[in-house]
C-alpha cells in the first residue's frame, strides 16, 4: 500500500461506525483507508453481544437496505434470534439477536478484508 | 509512528476511546475499553479546535462463568422458531447453532448490598462527571430510582458458542470488585457464581452533535465527518447507521457529487440524525420507535422500499441486492393486483366457512383485497376459507397483508401529523402543573418541569417528549380552556 498517496476517504476507528463507513465508501468506488489501533478488534462488541431490539433493529434493516454489513454479519454470528412485540402492530415489531462475540468479529473482519477496491487498514499506535 | 496520511475527506469514529477513563470503585485508569488504550493524542488535538466537547458515561456488567451458575434452576429462554433473518441477502443457512438464554432475578439482598455500598460507586461519590444512559441504567441507578421494587429481571446471555462466559443483562455496575461479587452471588441461581471479568463504567469525550449538519459533516471543519458514540449516541446499531451515512457522504464529497440526507419521514436514521443535530443530547442517545412521528410508515419490513432505490443511485448497492429488491417489489405489486381481481360472493360454496371468521356475514360481493382490509381477516384466512391460492413466499404475503390492512391507518396518521403541525403554535401557560397531567410518563413530566417550554412546538422538540405526550398536552390545554370558560 502506498501510504503517501492522496486517499479519497480515511476512516479513523474500526468499530461499528468505522466499519460501516469504510465499507460504504469502498462500495462507492472510493480509495479508502481504515485506520485503527488494532486489527484484532475490528467490529468488537465492547458491551452486550446483542444486535437489534425495539427501534434498533429498524436501523439494522436500513443499513441492510443500503447493502451495509451489520445485518449480514449478525445473521452469520447470531446464536439466538427473537421477534419482539409480535402481538403488537408491525410498526413496532422488532428483531433482536444474541451474537457470538468471536464469530461477529471474525465475520466483520472478513467483510472488511474482502472489500473490493483499495480498502486497506493500517494500525496506528 | 509519525506517518503523515493525506485524504480528501476524513470520518472520525472514535467510540469511547477519546480520553476514555475507566472506573471500578474508586480506582480509575485511562482506557478506551477494558484491555485497550484510550486515544489521548487524538482527543488532545481535537480539543485544540473550537468544538463543544463534553463527557458522557456508559457501563458494562461483570461477566460470569456459566459453569458456576445453577442454570437448571432458572427458566430457559429459547429463541424463536423458525429463526428470523436480518439481511435481505441471507438465504436461510447462515445461522450457526442456536442456544438458549436464562432468566435470573435480583433479590432483596442484592438491593441491600448495593444501597449499603453506594458511597463506593464512582457515580454516586461524584467522581464521574459524565451523564449515563437513561435506558440502560447501572444496577446502582435502578436500586435508587426504583427503591420499592423488590426484584429486577436479569437475563443471562451466553457470550458465544466457544465461551463459558455469560453476560448478565441489567447489572451494569462500577462498584468495587468485591461488591460486584456479592451482588452477583445474591442473584437467583448464582450463589456460587464466579466473575470472569469485572464490570466497569467508562467516561469519554463526545462532540456536541449540534456542530454537525445533516450529512454528519462538521460545521467547523469541512470534509471532516463524525459518526457513532463520538456524537453522543449509545449502541452498535446507532453507530453503524451513522457510519453508513457519514461514509457515503465522505465518498460523495470526494467524488464531487451531491450529498445524501435522510428525512424524518424516510427512516429512523433520519430521525436520529435530525434529533442529534437540532437538539443535541444531554445523555447517551438511544433509538426508540417512540422518537419517530411517522412510525406506521417506518417499519422494519419496508426498509428496502424506503432506502434501496436511493442507495443504488449513490452506488452503495451491489447487483445482488438490487436484483433481489426489484424481484420483491414486482412480486408485491403482482400480488396486490391479483387480490384486487379475486372476487368472493355471498353465494360462493366457501361462504359458510368464511362467515364464521367475519364479524358480520358477507352481504355483497367483495374482492380478496377488500376482505383483507378487515381487522379480523388475515392472509392465511383467505387461503383457508375463501379459496384464494396461496402466494409461495411468506415474506411477500405478509408484506401485502400489512400494506392492505394498514393503508387506512397510514393515511390517518398523515392527517394527524398535519393537524399537529398546526397546533405547534399553541402556547403553554407558565404556571401549568405537569405533575397532574394523567398519562404523562415520569420522564416526560421531569423534562417538561426542567425545560419549562413556552409553546407546544418547543415541548415537542425536547428529547424524550413523544408525539403521544404532545397529544396529551393538547388535550390538557383544551380541558384548561373549558374550565376557564365555565368559571
Amino acid at each position: 500500500m502506498d501510504y503517501t498517496r492522496l486517499f479519497d476517504v480515511i476512516v479513523v476507528g474500526g468499530g461499528h461506525a468505522g466499519t460501516e463507513a469504510a465499507h460504504a465508501a469502498a462500495r462507492m468506488g472510493c480509495d479508502t483507508l481504515l485506520v485503527t489501533h488494532s486489527i484484532e478488534t475490528l467490529g468488537q462488541m465492547s458491551c452486550n453481544p446483542a444486535i437489534g431490539g425495539i427501534g434498533k433493529s429498524h436501523l439494522v434493516r436500513e443499513i441492510d437496505a443500503c447493502d451495509g454489513l451489520m445485518a449480514k454479519v449478525t445473521d452469520r454470528a447470531g446464536i439466538q434470534f427473537r421477534v419482539l412485540n409480535q402481538r403488537k402492530g408491525p410498526a413496532v415489531r422488532a428483531t433482536r439477536a444474541q451474537a457470538d462475540r468471536v464469530l461477529y468479529r471474525q465475520h466483520m473482519r472478513y467483510a472488511i478484508e474482502t472489500t473490493p477496491f483499495s480498502n486497506r487498514y493500517l494500525i496506528l499506535f | 509512528m509519525g506517518l503523515t496520511l493525506r485524504s480528501k475527506t476524513v470520518v472520525i469514529t472514535a467510540g469511547t476511546f477519546l480520553a476514555g477513563q475507566i472506573h471500578i470503585g474508586m480506582n480509575q485508569q485511562s482506557g478506551g475499553r477494558a484491555g485497550d488504550p484510550a486515544s489521548n493524542d487524538l482527543a488532545k488535538s481535537l480539543r485544540d479546535k473550537p468544538f463543544r466537547i463534553a463527557r458522557l458515561k456508559t457501563g458494562t456488567p461483570p461477566r460470569i462463568d456459566s459453569r458456576s451458575v445453577d442454570l437448571a434452576s432458572l427458566p430457559e429462554q429459547p429463541g424463536d422458531t423458525p429463526t428470523p433473518y436480518l439481511s435481505m441477502m441471507s438465504v436461510g443457512n447462515e445461522h450457526p447453532t442456536q442456544i438458549a438464554c436464562y432468566l435470573s432475578r435480583t433479590t432483596e439482598k442484592t438491593r441491600d448490598i448495593i444501597l449499603e455500598n453506594l458511597h463506593l460507586s464512582p457515580m454516586y461519590a461524584g467522581v464521574i462527571e459524565g451523564v449515563g444512559p437513561r435506558y440502560c441504567p447501572s444496577i446502582e441507578d435502578k436500586m435508587v430510582r426504583f427503591a420499592d421494587k423488590p426484584t429486577h429481571q436479569v437475563f443471562l446471555e451466553p457470550e458465544g458458542l466457544t465461551s463459558h462466559e455469560l453476560y448478565p443483562n441489567g447489572v451494569s455496575t462500577s462498584l468495587p470488585y468485591e461488591v460486584q461479587l456479592d451482588i452477583v452471588r445474591s442473584m437467583e441461581g448464582c450463589a456460587d457464581a464466579v466473575i470472569t471479568r469485572p464490570g466497569y463504567a467508562i467516561e469519554y469525550d463526545f462532540f456536541d452533535p449540534r456542530d454537525l449538519n445533516s450529512t454528519l459533516e462538521s460545521k467547523l471543519i469541512s470534509n471532516l465527518y463524525f459518526a457513532g458514540q463520538i456524537n453522543g449516541t449509545t449502541g452498535y446499531e446507532e453507530a453503524g447507521a451513522q457510519g453508513l451515512l457519514a461514509g457515503a457522504n465522505a465518498a460523495l464529497r470526494a467524488q464531487d457529487k451531491e450529498s445524501w440526507t435522510v428525512g424524518r419521514d424516510e427512516g429512523y436514521l433520519g430521525v436520529m440524525v435530525d434529533d442529534l443535530i437540532t437538539l443535541g443530547t444531554q445523555e447517551p442517545y438511544r433509538m426508540f420507535t417512540s422518537r419517530a412521528e411517522y412510525r406506521l410508515a417506518l417499519r422494519e419490513d419496508n426498509a428496502d422500499t424506503r432506502f434501496t432505490e436511493k442507495a443504488r443511485s449513490l452506488g452503495l448497492v451491489g447487483d445482488g441486492l438490487w436484483r433481489k429488491f426489484n424481484e420483491r417489489q414486482e412480486s408485491i405489486e403482482k400480488e396486490l393486483t391479483r387480490l384486487k381481481s379475486l372476487w368472493v360472493r355471498p353465494a360462493d360454496p366457501c361462504i359458510e366457512k368464511l362467515n364464521q371468521v367475519l364479524t358480520a356475514p358477507l352481504s355483497k360481493e367483495a374482492t380478496a383485497h377488500d376482505l383483507l382490509k378487515r381487522p379480523e381477516i388475515h392472509y392465511q384466512d383467505l387461503v383457508e376459507f375463501a379459496d384464494v391460492d396461496c402466494n409461495d413466499d411468506p415474506s411477500i404475503s405478509s408484506q401485502v397483508e400489512i400494506l392492505v390492512k394498514y393503508s387506512g391507518y397510514i393515511d390517518r396518521q398523515t392527517d394527524e401529523i398535519k393537524k399537529l403541525k398546526k397546533n405547534e403554535q399553541v402556547r403553554l401557560p407558565a404556571d401549568i402543573d405537569y405533575s397532574t397531567i394523567v398519562g404523562l410518563s415520569n420522564e416526560v413530566k421531569q423534562k417538561l418541569l426542567d425545560h419549562r417550554p413556552e409553546t407546544i412546538a418547543q415541548a415537542s422538540r425536547i428529547s424524550g417528549v413523544t408525539p403521544a405526550a404532545v397529544s396529551l398536552l393538547l388535550v390538557h390545554l383544551k380541558k384548561l380552556e373549558l374550565t376557564h370558560l365555565a368559571s
